[in-house]
Parts: structure tokens; C-alpha cells; sequence
């Protein structure tokens, strides 16, 4: 159990700065993603907290303790690699023993434990194969096991369910979620995906361009948005944000662009009393619900739609679209939120 | 893994400081009586023999012992080479007498006319005592003497011919080509066994005063001889000397030309008679003898040996190596024809005395070799001239003419200058190229930075250099002063062990020769390099895919299989090759239902027999590195491949290809520097034929070393060695950029 | 039992054809590659010492006199020199591919894996030592061996063959341990392992098959050559396997019967050693490391 925390911490290669002055403070305990697009220094950070890259700038401690040059294996964090990094030349069960092995860890209390930590994980039956007669989700879960056996200070996970199919990914995401429960370890994780951001995390770090862009919860993240990079980079489909002249609704203080999640927007047949009204160019119908898009303006614009009370909706047609008030976010000419 | 290796290690360690103490207590023994190193090259009954008289002086003598090394032939003249001037050698050693010019100018060996006196002299059979003359002083104590004789089949031929048109009208009659039947077989393309027709007819090798004289009218007369007896088709094409005896062996060759050495290759119940060779008409009418070069075996004192009593102990050792007892068992045990005269009477008249006789016979009717240093210069070009005049009927004339055009040229390059710089110039140019060097190594440090971030750079990185440093140090330490030593030696003339600084004269003289050997021969070194590798590489990989079918059966079976071509000594396959392209012997011609087709005549079928072999030799190698690499490629890429729609070809080129790469190419480029230093197979398969047309450059390195020069001329090779290093380094600069040119375009 | 995923190469489908095609062009080289082969076991298995020829590589007589010639060399002394002789070969071949492949391993594992100033030069260094003629490094070798106190010695001849093998070696495992996922490396350091450690445990067992090839590479070098142990040697009973072969070779003559038999004995060992190396160049070895 620790606590790590980073301050200022920077990566440089030559000229190029891939994380600028990170400051992150995650308590004991905590379960942090860190997500953002590819190259947005996510993963470096996660090496960088592993050991796996030098610091270039910064102070990272764990437990209080400085360890900018503590070495990986002396730090006492597991990583779970994209990859899996699973040894492709020793079993399942040496695979998990490994970090016990190396570490000296007395035989019988070395057996027991990866007998734990296999049926924790469902590998019970797998232990003597070798990775390459894994199917890709078991051999997630014996990256994981290899993890959990080693007891350690903190779990880091590198995108690890990005080799996985849809279906597997929320398998494992339940399982990711149900550990976390188990052992409350700390735990930080990073992901592109934001389903997985906002289903596992604590907390949520939002990372663009090596620079932290928000830090919240999900539900902040979500909701209280605090940029447009974050406002349209989380939630599926993405946040309508169009130039404050487009619709008819009253703006705080010097609020350029007006944003609204498509969820939080009806379309309706009527256009009467409406934020806009909008020619449907394209419908998606998911069963449980639906989503008319069209433009505003020059922007692609999302609504949902219940079309068992809009009856049917074709191309062309011309819907009028609704949302609540506190529903809307505020932008300036920085695209900083303005909250009202 | 590194228990294993760490295992290894320790007992290869102990074995070796095991074996290290055993040699020092043999070192302690020896400084109690000392010890009379003998050297010898005999193998066989000759050995055998050897070793039994000294296994019963060192039982009989308690004041010293005889240690006696036998040294494959080979090696044999190299290994004296290096031992005696740094004082490893032997005391004494014998040897045949032809390199004494060399050996007495650059002082390994001492004259001992005082060990061969008037009475010892006279003790000896009568001729063979010129042969170890130079310079007026006697350098060997005969022990034996050799020379090519006429062998025949009794059945066949009962009366030895007397003379040449006798030995032919014989011939003619035991000749049958259909059924392979030959009535005189003889090597026709070597000068040894071409010399009894040379010397019959009056030829000469050397003029008065001691010139090569090749062109000699009566040499050409020679040739033309043996062009008409190979007319005749007595002789088979493209005689060997594995060839005749086997030949001989089955009944197939009624007469043959060969010496007592060959006596243990006739296979039990082969009767045979030996006599000297017949007299020879010449076109005027003067009937001479036909005489064969004589050989005398001799026991040598190392130059080295100073010491007033050690010398009085190996002179002793010398003196009962050929005392009558000792040259009896020689000769009877041994089947030596041996040279002290009171030993051939207890030659008696069974099969065995006959034979004998039959060799002694020839004594009388022979000449020795000249022992003059220029001689080894003689073999090459005019083996070059024979062999094309019987084998493409070129006149000898002009093939003679242009061996000594070649002979002329190759002396003038060594002989150029003449003007000394004394012994120290040859350190001095080394030290340079260490400098030099050295040098190197600083601007490469400056460019990094200057020594200090050099020197942060090598504490930063502290590890790697320490992982790197040992290969690297070993390596460099065992090549780089033998390196530095071969370059600079370009810069020098050797003669008999004393180097003149010369300058670029060895390069110039090398590029700007008369004739453009060197840029001819570099021509054909790239084609042979290219081609070999084109074909291992491409061999290689097909059967490595073929291999690393899991499906596929035997497979264990077959990887071994093909591992055989690199697992055997190359010397006896290749020979089995050059055997197999034989015109009339050889399977290659039967397999392609062809005749007669000689392979060895043009260059393009020679340069196919060659590349032929060393593909058989040199693909294995490719082919273990190829299974290796393959084994890092994942199968999920091909399946990932195979889903993007991509046939098989494209799947190999995209990526069986690409990812072989980092492993294959480094097979590719050594094996590129290989084939282009690699001269073995050309040296045993084609000999150079026709014409040396099929030579390489190291081959021609080679050459300059032993065959040319005085004492061998180091110097030429040295520069024709660095100029291949060169270009090889050039080469592989060039390759780097274009690879590296490739990658970055990806 | 093989898992298909064993079938990394060529993966030329599964066409009953192509697998006939296979058997069809390995038939074909197995053939060549074993018709010059039987003339080495004719001659061996003959009576007489003379080279054979002709088109059928079947011996009319057969005698195992030539292979008891040859194991059974005694000197006068009755010291068995043959086995002086093997033992002289297996030591020095087995020091030269272990010490060969240790130097090797560890240097192309700093090449493959540290970035540092250097490295590229070394690596070129390498390869230069091998394009200057050896017939020319001869003599100054000799010297320097000479120099060093090992002329004679079956140290220095392992070291100059390690030497000679190191670059090739090196080349080879470089480019192996480069296609080695580094993310192996680094789960490892997470688990705590030291540098050594992961050398040992990790990249060695996944670089078998470059490791069994440079082994049998520096094997080979050590075990054929015979032109400097017969210039280094001086006693009979320290020559190796290949001086002896030689030794059958004379100025005009040479006894073949011995010379085929001394080739297949020395061949046997090579070919022993290929077949229990070459189960590790089965492939796939890195599979499965990543994703599925």
C-alpha cells in the first residue's frame, strides 16, 4: 500500500519534452487512470513510476521517500504490460513465480502463493502450459496474476486490454474491478479508452500534449468538463461544443463556445422553444436508444431521439432540439470552462 | 544455463592447467640429458620406420635423448619457416633438398661440410651429392633419394621398352578407350613428370648463368613430344595422380610414370615392375636417355644450432641415422631407396630387390633439382604452359614464351629495388600503422566529444563497455599487431629474412604491372564471390523454409544430412569433386550424358566446376544461420498476412524476408569476405586452369608468398593482401550505406 | 507432441502438392549431397590406399582395417596417441565454443540492448579483423603467440580460434537478441531481477537457437582447422584431429583408405553435436510473448 506522488516531474529526449511538470498526488489506496490520445505521455509516466525510464525532471516519492533512482525491481510496483511480457520459455506457473523466485522467496510459501493468485484468476488449469497455448484473455489474466502474486506496493497497468476483444475487455474489466476491491491496492492505469476511465477509476488524470489537463473524478471529468480538449475527448458520442451565436441560449460573461453531451439533448418534432433547429443526415439506432445527427453551423451535431414517440424519422427530416440548462458547459476564446 | 556454462568453463580451465603441468614435468626431465629435437614430414612405413631407430637410440644413448616430431608435409616448410629464426625449431630435420638455395641464404640451415667428409662423401651412391651442394658448401646429410621411374603391368607389358617409340608401339597396342584401357599413363600437364621428355629431348630450365630459360627451342620440342603422345590418346585427358594409381590398380593403365612414394597406394596382389624410362629421338637423331628430376632426402642442422656440443650431439644423432644398420632397415622396412652404397647389398633379387634396383637404375638417368632459390618460381608458370598446350593445343611455342615473359616479370618486380634502408625501417613503418591508428582512435574521440564526455560517456555506460570489452579486447589484441605487421610488410622487399623498405613500390608495381593481372583477376574474384553467395544464400534459405515445416517428416534427419558438406574436411570432398568432373571418369559428364566434355579447358565449365563445389561446401552454413533466423519469426504475422490476402510469395518477400535480415546478414557479409579470401577449392578443383584464368586474388597473394621470390616475396603478397583487405572494406562501407540508406526510406 | 504453432517458416500452407514438392527437392539435395559422401565411405571401407574413381560409389571389398589403423595409432612408447589426439581436439573445440560463445553473447547483448558511444565502431571492428588475408597474419601471429609464451599450447590455440569465431558469432547474436521483445526485459527488472539475471534467465533461453548456431560455428572453427595447430604444435601427442588427417597427405602421395576414415571420424563428432543442437532451431520461441 502507498501513496506515490509526483511533483513536477518532466521527460525530455534531446529537445523534445514528452511530459511537462506533471504534479499528481494519488493517496493510498487509490485506483488513478491516466488517459489521453497516443503520444500524449501517458505510458511514459506510467515508466517512469515503474523505473522503466530515468526521470528528467522532478521529484517522484513513494511513501514519502524519493526514489528517482531507486531501481525497478526495488520499488515494489508490478506492471501490467500491454503486451503481457509474458516469458515465453517458462510455464505458466514460473511465468507468476518469477517475481517470488528472484526475490528469494521460500518454496512452499512461493507455491502457495501462485496457487492463490491462479484460482483467484481462473489459471488453476493452465499452470504448467506455456504462453503460446494461451488463448489472448488467459494469458492477460497470467500477466495479472504475475502482478497480484508479488503483493506489491502498487499495481501499474500499461493499456492492458487493448489486444482484447470487445467482449473479453469487459470480462477483464470486471475482473480488474473486482482485484480492486479485493486488495485495495494502489493502483494506476493507463488507458486511451475512456469506458475503461470511467468504469475503474478513482480518479481520472486527462492527459494532452505531456500536460495534465484535468484531474477529477469520472463524474467531474464528465460532467464539469474543464476544457474542450477534455469536454470532446471523453464520452461517446462526442460532446456538441459550436460557436455560442448558433443557439438560442444565454451565455456567462465572455463564453465563446457552447458545449452539450448528445445524451443531454432531445430532438423533437417540434422546433418551437427549441436551442436550434437541425436537418437529420444521419440516424443511428443502437436498440436501447437512438441518435439523429446533422449540422449547426458548419459542426456535426448529436441528439437522442425516442423514436417510439417521434414516430419515424427519415433523412432530411427537420427536428428541434432541447436540453436542459444545467446541462451546458461554457467556453472561452482559450477553451477554459466558464462555469455560470 | 550458466550453472552449465560456468561448469564448462571451470573444467576446460582445469584440463588445461592439468595438461600445462604435465608439459613443464617433461621440460624438468629434458634438463637432465638433453634433448635432440628431430623433425620429419614422413608419414606411413617412412614414419614408422624413423620412429623405431629413434626409439632405439634413446634406449641405447644415456647422454641424451631424440624427441622426434613428424609434421603433416603441408605445413612442413611454413612450420621450419617460422621456427628456426626464432629459435623453436628442431636441431635437425629432414627434408628433400630443393629449398637449400633459401633455407642457406637466410641461414636455416648451417653448412656442414665438416660432417659430410671425404669418406662420408664417398660412402654415398654416386650422383646424389651435387643435389646438396650450394655455393660450394655441403648443407644435408643424404639419407635417400626419389625420383619418377617407369612403372609397368608384367601381364601386360613383360619387356621394359627401351625406347620411347618402343614404349609407344606398346602403348598403342594395350589401349582400349571403350572399354577405359591405357597403355602410358603419366601426369602430362605437370612439369615433374613432363621433365624426363624435357631432359631427353635437351631441354633446359635454366640458361649458363643461371637465368630461366623456358623458351628454350628444345623445351618446345618437348612439348610438342608430349602433345603427340597425347595425340596418340594413350593417355588419358586430365591425368591426376589419384587418377593413374587407381587406374593402375584396376588394370586400366599398363604403364604408368610415378616414384617410390606410391608403392603403399598399390592394392595387394597388383603385380608390378619397375625400370628406368627408355631413351628418346630426338628430330636431329641424337638418342638421349629421358630423365626424370632427382630428389635427395637429406638430414639438415638447424642455422640455430651454435652450441659446440649441442651441434657435436645432433651431428652424432645425424651420423647414426644414416649408418648402414639404420639405412638397411630404411631401406628394407621403409622401402627407401636410400643413399649410403653399402646398403644396396643386402638388396636381394625378390620382388621387392627388383624394384629397387629398378629406382636405382633410374639414378644413373636422372638430374637433380636445382636447388637454386629461383626454381620455385619456374613450377607455376611453366605447369600454366604446359597444361594449356596439351590441353587446348595452343603451340608451346607461344605458351612457353609467355610463361617466360611471366617469369621475366614477376623477377623484375621483385628484384626492382635494390637500395637499402637497413633493419629498422621495418619497425619504424609498424609503429607508424600503430600510430596511425591510433590516431584514428583519437579524431573518433574528438568527434564524440573530446576525452572527458568520452570518458563520462564510458562511466555513464559502464556496464556495456564492460560486457563488450573482452570479445572486443581478445580480438583486437590477436589481430590488430598481425594486422599492422602484414600491412606494413607492403612496404618492404623480403629477402631471405631481411626487409628493404621500399615504399609504394610492391602497390605500383602491383597495379601497374605490364600485363593487367591484377585487375583481371580481381574481375573474376568478384564474379566468384557474387555467384557463391547468390547461390548458398538462395540454397540456403529454400531448404531452411523447406526444413522448418513442423508437418514435415524426417526432418531431424535431413537437417543432418545436410550439415555433412560442412562437418567433412574440405580437402578430400573437393577432390571427390574434381574428381566427379573428370571428362571421362567423372559422373558429372555421365550424369548429363555427355563425352569427353573437359570441364577444365574453358574458363566458364572450370569456373563452374568451382562454384559448383563450393556451393555444395558453403551451403550449409547458410542454411543453419537461415533455420535460426526463422525461428524469431512469430507464425501469427503470417497468419495476419495470410487474412490481408497476401500469397505466398509476397508473404515471404514482406516478411520471411525482412525479418531473416538481422540475422542472415551478417552470414552474408562474412561469408562474403570468406568466399573472396577462399582459394582452397580453387586451388585443389581447377588448379587455376585453364591457364590460371580461374585464379583469384589471394590465390595470387598466395603465390607471391611461396612460390615467388627470394625466400618468398612477402613483400608483393603483403601489398596484394592489403589491397584486397581494401577493397573488402570498401565494400562493406558501401553496403552499410546502402542498407542503411534502404532503412531509412522505409 | 508438436503444437501446430511450431510450423513458423515458410508456412507454405498446407497443399498436400507442397508437401510433396518438399519431399521432392530435399530427395533431389540429399542425393547430391550424399553422392561424394559415399566416395569418403568407399575409400574408408576399402583395402588399398589409393583414391577412388568411377561412377559407382560401392566398395567391391569392405574392411574395417582403415578405422582400425587410425583409432588404434600407438607410438613406440605404446602411448595411445589417437586418443591423445581426440581429447587434444574435443578440449580445445568445446573451450573454444564455450569461451567463443560467452565472449560473443555478452558483447552483442551490450550491442543489442545499451545505446553508448562506441558501439557502432566496435561492432565494424569487428568485422574488419576478418577481411585482411590470414595467410598473411601468419607470421606476425606466430610472433606475437611466441611473445606471449603460447606457442605449444592448447591455450593459445583456443584463444586464437574464440578469436576468430568471436565476430561472426557476435554479428549473429545481435541480430537475434534484436528481435527479442524488450518488454520482456523490463516485466523482468519489475520483478526485481538484476541485469545478470535477465542475461541469464531470460535472453539466453530465447536466444537458443543464435547460441547452438554460434556454438556450432566456433565448434567447427576450432575443430577443422589444422594449417596453425600443425605450425603451433610441437609434439604428436598435442596435435588435434586435423594435423593427423593432414599428416596423411605426402609431398606425391597420400593414403586415402586413412585420410576417408580419419574424415568420417572427424566428421561424426560434428554431426553428433548439429543433432543434439538443432532442436533448439525449432521455432517460435518468442510467440506468445505478445498478445494473442
Amino acid at each position: 500500500m502507498a501513496a506515490i506522488s509526483l511533483r513536477g516531474i518532466e521527460k525530455r529526449y534531446g529537445d523534445v519534452v514528452i511530459v511537462k511538470g506533471l504534479d499528481l498526488e494519488i493517496k493510498d489506496g487509490e485506483f488513478v487512470v491516466l488517459v489521453g490520445p497516443s503520444g500524449c505521455g501517458k505510458s511514459t509516466t506510467l515508466r517512469m513510476i515503474a523505473g522503466l525510464e530515468t526521470i528528467s525532471a522532478g521529484e517522484l516519492c513513494i511513501d514519502g521517500q524519493r526514489v528517482n533512482d531507486v531501481a525497478p525491481g526495488d520499488r515494489d510496483l508490478a506492471m501490467v504490460f500491454q503486451s503481457y511480457a509474458l516469458y515465453p520459455h517458462m510455464s505458466v506457473r514460473e511465468n507468476i513465480a518469477f517475481g517470488l523466485v528472484v526475490r528469494k522467496v521460500k518454496k512452499a510459501e512461493i507455491n502457495q502463493r501462485v496457487d492463490d493468485a491462479a484460482e483467484m484468476l481462473k489459471l488453476s488449469g493452465l499452470l504448467h502450459r506455456k504462453p503460446k497455448d494461451l488463448s489472448g484473455g488467459q494469458r492477460q489474466r497470467v500477466a495479472m496474476a504475475r502482478a497480484v502474486v508479488r503483493r506489491p506496493r502498487a499495481f501499474l497497468f500499461d493499456e492492458p486490454l487493448s489486444n482484447l476483444d470487445a467482449k473479453l475487455r469487459m470480462e477483464v474489466r470486471a475482473e480488474i474491478a473486482a482485484l480492486r476491491r479485493r486488495f485495495s491496492t494502489t493502483t494506476v492505469y493507463v488507458t486511451h479508452d475512456q469506458v475503461e476511465a470511467m468504469t475503474l477509476a478513482d480518479r481520472v488524470v486527462v492527459l494532452n500534449d505531456g500536460v495534465a489537463q484535468q484531474v477529477g473524478t469520472p463524474l467531474e471529468v464528465y460532467r464539469r468538463p474543464a476544457n474542450r480538449f477534455v469536454a470532446t475527448f471523453l464520452g461517446t458520442p462526442t460532446m456538441n461544443v459550436v460557436d455560442k451565436a448558433l443557439l438560442k441560449v444565454a451565455v456567462p460573461g465572455n463564453a465563446l463556445h457552447v458545449g452539450v453531451r448528445p445524451h443531454d439533448v432531445q430532438a423533437r418534432k417540434e422546433t418551437a422553444g427549441a436551442l436550434v433547429a437541425m436537418r437529420v443526415e444521419h440516424i443511428e439506432r443502437l436498440g436501447q436508444e437512438s441518435f439523429v445527427f446533422g449540422r449547426v453551423g458548419e459542426e456535426r451535431f448529436g441528439a437522442v431521439v425516442d423514436e417510439d414517440a417521434l414516430g419515424v424519422l427519415e433523412h432530411g427530416s427537420e427536428v428541434g432540439l432541447f436540453s436542459r440548462a444545467d446541462r451546458l458547459s461554457f467556453f472561452n476564446d482559450k477553451g477554459l470552462r466558464i462555469d455560470a | 544455463m550458466n550453472r552449465v556454462v560456468v561448469v564448462g568453463l571451470l573444467l576446460c580451465a582445469l584440463v588445461l592447467a592439468a595438461r600445462a603441468r604435465a608439459g613443464d614435468d617433461g621440460a624438468e626431465d629434458a634438463a637432465a640429458r638433453p634433448e635432440i629435437v628431430l623433425w620429419h614430414a614422413y608419414r606411413a612405413d617412412e614414419a614408422a620406420v624413423i620412429e623405431e631407430i629413434v626409439a632405439g637410440i634413446n634406449a641405447s644413448e644415456t647422454a641424451f635423448q631424440v624427441k622426434v616430431l613428424a609434421v603433416p608435409y603441408d605445413a612442413y616448410l611454413d612450420k621450419i619457416g617460422a621456427a628456426i629464426p626464432r629459435g623453436r625449431g628442431p636441431d635437425l630435420f629432414i627434408a628433400a633438398h630443393d629449398p637449400i638455395g633459401d633455407w642457406a641464404e637466410a641461414k636455416t640451415i648451417q653448412p656442414i661440410d665438416d660432417v659430410v667428409d671425404a669418406q662420408t662423401a664417398s660412402s654415398l651412391v654416386p650422383g646424389l651429392l651435387p643435389a646438396v651442394v650450394y655455393r660450394g658448401h655441403v648443407y644435408g646429410l643424404p639419407l635417400a633419394f626419389k625420383s619418377v621411374a617407369l612403372w609397368r603391368n608384367p601381364r601386360r607389358v613383360p619387356q621394359a621398352p627401351a625406347t620411347l617409340d618402343e614404349l609407344m608401339r606398346v602403348a598403342v597396342e594395350q589401349t582400349n578407350a571403350a572399354e577405359g584401357r591405357y597403355g602410358f599413363v603419366y601426369e602430362n600437364r605437370d612439369v615433374y613428370y613432363h621433365a624426363p621428355l624435357l631432359f631427353g629431348l635437351g631441354g633446359r630450365l635454366f640458361d649458363g648463368e643461371g637465368r630461366p630459360a623456358l623458351d628454350d627451342p628444345n623445351n618446345v620440342a618437348s612439348i610438342e613430344k608430349a602433345q603427340a603422345i597425347n595425340a596418340a590418346k594413350v593417355v588419358p585427358q586430365e591425368v591426376s595422380g589419384t587418377l593413374l594409381l587407381s587406374l593402375f590398380n584396376e588394370d586400366k593403365a599398363a604403364m604408368i610414370v610415378t616414384g617410390p612414394w606410391s608403392r603403399g597406394e598399390i592394392a595387394a596382389g597388383v603385380p608390378f615392375e619397375v625400370s628406368a624410362l627408355p631413351d628418346v629421338v630426338d628430330a636431329a637423331g641424337v638418342r638421349r636417355p629421358m630423365k626424370p628430376l632427382l630428389t635427395v632426402e637429406a638430414l639438415f642442422l638447424s642455422g640455430r644450432l651454435v652450441d659446440p656440443a649441442r651441434r657435436a650431439l645432433a651431428v652424432r644423432v645425424a651420423r647414426l641415422l644414416s649408418d648402414e644398420a639404420r639405412s638397411v632397415l630404411r631401406l628394407k622396412k621403409a622401402r627407401q631407396p636410400v643413399a649410403l652404397e653399402k646398403a644396396w647389398d643386402s638388396v636381394g633379387d625378390d620382388d621387392d630387390g627388383r624394384v629397387q634396383r629398378g629406382f636405382r637404375a633410374q639414378l644413373d638417368r636422372s638430374v637433380p633439382t636445382p636447388n637454386s632459390p629461383a626454381m620455385k618460381a619456374l613450377w607455376s608458370p611453366f605447369n600454366l604452359a604446359l597444361g594449356e598446350s596439351i590441353g587446348q593445343g595452343t603451340p608451346p611455342s607461344v605458351t612457353l614464351a609467355q610463361a617466360q615473359a611471366k617469369v621475366k616479370g614477376e623477377m623484375a618486380v621483385v628484384e626492382h629495388s635494390t637500395e637499402a634502408t637497413g633493419e629498422g625501417g621495418f619497425v619504424v613503418v609498424v609503429g607508424a600503422l600503430l600510430l596511425l591508428l591510433l590516431g584514428w582512435t583519437a579524431l573518433a574521440v574528438r568527434k564524440f566529444g573530446g576525452a572527458a564526455a568520452l570518458l563520462s560517456g564510458i562511466r555513464k555506460n559502464g556496464i556495456a563497455y564492460a560486457y563488450v570489452a573482452p570479445a572486443l579486447t581478445a580480438t583486437l589484441v590477436l589481430v590488430l599487431f598481425p594486422f599492422a605487421v602484414g600491412v606494413g610488410m607492403g612496404f618492404f622487399r623480403h629477402t631471405w629474412g631481411t626487409y628493404t623498405f621500399v615504399g609504394m613500390e610492391n602497390f605500383v608495381s602491383i597495379l601497374a604491372g605490364a600485363d593487367s593481372t591484377f585487375f583481371r583477376t580481381l574481375g573474376v574474384t568478384v564474379l566468384w564471390t557474387a555467384s557463391n553467395i547468390v547461390l548458398h544464400v538462395s540454397i540456403g534459405v529454400l531448404l531452411a523454409l523447406i526444413l522448418s515445416q513442423a508437418r514435415l517428416r524426417f526432418r531431424g534427419v535431413y537437417r543432418v544430412l545436410f550439415v555433412i558438406p560442412w562437418a567433412m574436411p574440405s580437402y578430400i570432398t573437393a577432390l571427390i569433386w574434381k574428381g566427379m568432373f573428370h571428362p571421362e571418369f567423372g559422373a558429372v559428364n555421365a550424369l548429363l550424358g555427355i563425352q569427353g566434355f573437359s570441364w577444365m579447358n574453358s574458363f566458364w565449365s572450370a569456373f563452374a566446376a568451382n562454384l559448383v563445389t563450393n556451393t555444395w561446401l558453403g551451403f550449409p552454413f547458410m542454411m543453419v544461420t537461415a533455420l535460426g533466423g526463422l525461428t524469431s519469426i512469430p507464425k501469427d504475422l503470417y497468419e495476419a498476412a495470410a487474412l490481408d490476402g497476401a500469397g505466398p510469395l509476397k508473404r515471404f518477400t514482406s516478411i520471411t524476408l525482412p525479418l531473416l535480415r538481422p540475422t542472415l546478414a551478417p552470414a552474408i557479409v562474412l561469408g562474403t569476405v570468406w568466399t573472396f579470401n577462399m582459394f582452397n577449392v580453387i586451388y585443389l578443383v581447377s588448379g587455376g586452369a585453364p591457364g590460371g584464368k580461374t585464379d583469384i586474388l589471394v590465390t595470387e597473394a598466395f603465390r607471391w608468398a611461396f612460390e615467388r621470390g627470394q625466400g618468398g616475396a612477402f613483400g608483393t603478397a603483403a601489398a596484394y593482401s592489403t589491397l584486397i583487405f581494401l577493397m573488402l572494406l570498401s565494400y562493406n562501407v558501401a553496403a552499410a550505406r546502402v542498407t542503411r540508406g534502404i532503412e531509412g526510406s522505409k | 507432441m508438436k503444437s501446430p504453432s511450431d510450423d513458423v517458416a515458410g508456412d507454405p500452407g498446407h497443399h498436400p502438392l507442397l508437401g510433396l514438392l518438399s519431399h521432392a527437392v530435399l530427395m533431389m539435395t540429399a542425393v547430391i549431397v550424399l553422392y561424394p559422401v559415399l566416395w569418403v565411405v568407399r575409400m574408408a571401407l576399402s583395402p588399398t590406399q589409393s583414391f577412388a574413381s568411377g561412377l559407382s560409389p560401392i566398395p567391391s571389398e569392405v574392411t574395417l582395417q582403415n578405422f582400425r589403423d587410425v583409432i588404434g595409432h600407438h607410438d613406440v612408447a605404446g602411448t595411445w596417441v589417437f586418443g591423445h589426439q581426440l581429447w587434444n581436439s574435443l578440449v580445445i573445440a568445446l573451450a573454444t565454443a564455450v569461451t567463443g560463445v560467452a565472449l560473443a553473447t555478452s558483447a552483442a547483448y551490450a550491442f543489442s540492448r545499451f545505446r553508448f558511444p562506441g558501439a557502432r565502431l566496435g561492432m565494424s571492428a569487428l568485422l574488419v579483423t576478418q577481411m585482411f588475408p590470414a595467410t598473411m597474419m601468419m607470421i606476425p601471429l606466430y610472433i606475437l603467440l611466441d611473445k606471449l609464451g603460447l606457442l605449444d599450447s592448447q591455450f593459445g590455440l583456443v584463444i586464437v580460434y574464440a578469436t576468430t569465431s568471436i565476430p561472426f558469432s557476435t554479428w549473429m547474436l545481435k541480430g537475434y537478441f534484436d528481435t527479442i521483445p524488450i518488454d520482456l526485459e523490463e516485466a523482468a527488472r519489475m520483478d526485481g531481477a538484476s541485469t545478470s539475471r535477465i542475461f541469464f534467465s531470460i535472453i539466453l533461453p530465447l536466444a537458443r537457437p543464435a547460441i547452438a548456431i554460434t556454438a556450432l560455428f566456433s565448434f567447427m572453427t576450432a575443430w577443422n582447422e589444422f594449417i596453425l595447430a600443425a605450425k603451433l604444435m610441437n609434439t604428436e601427442t598435442s596435435y588435434t584431429l586435423p594435423v593427423v588427417l593432414q599428416g596423411y597427405v605426402g609431398a606425391k602421395s597420400t593414403s586415402w583408405g586413412h585420410f576417408a576414415a580419419g574424415a568420417i571420424l572427424v566428421s561424426l563428432p560434428v554431426m553428433a553435436l548439429f543433432f543434439a543442437l538443432q532442436k533448439h532451431l525449432v521455432g517460435g520461441l518468442t510467440a506468445g510473448s505478445v498478445k494473442g
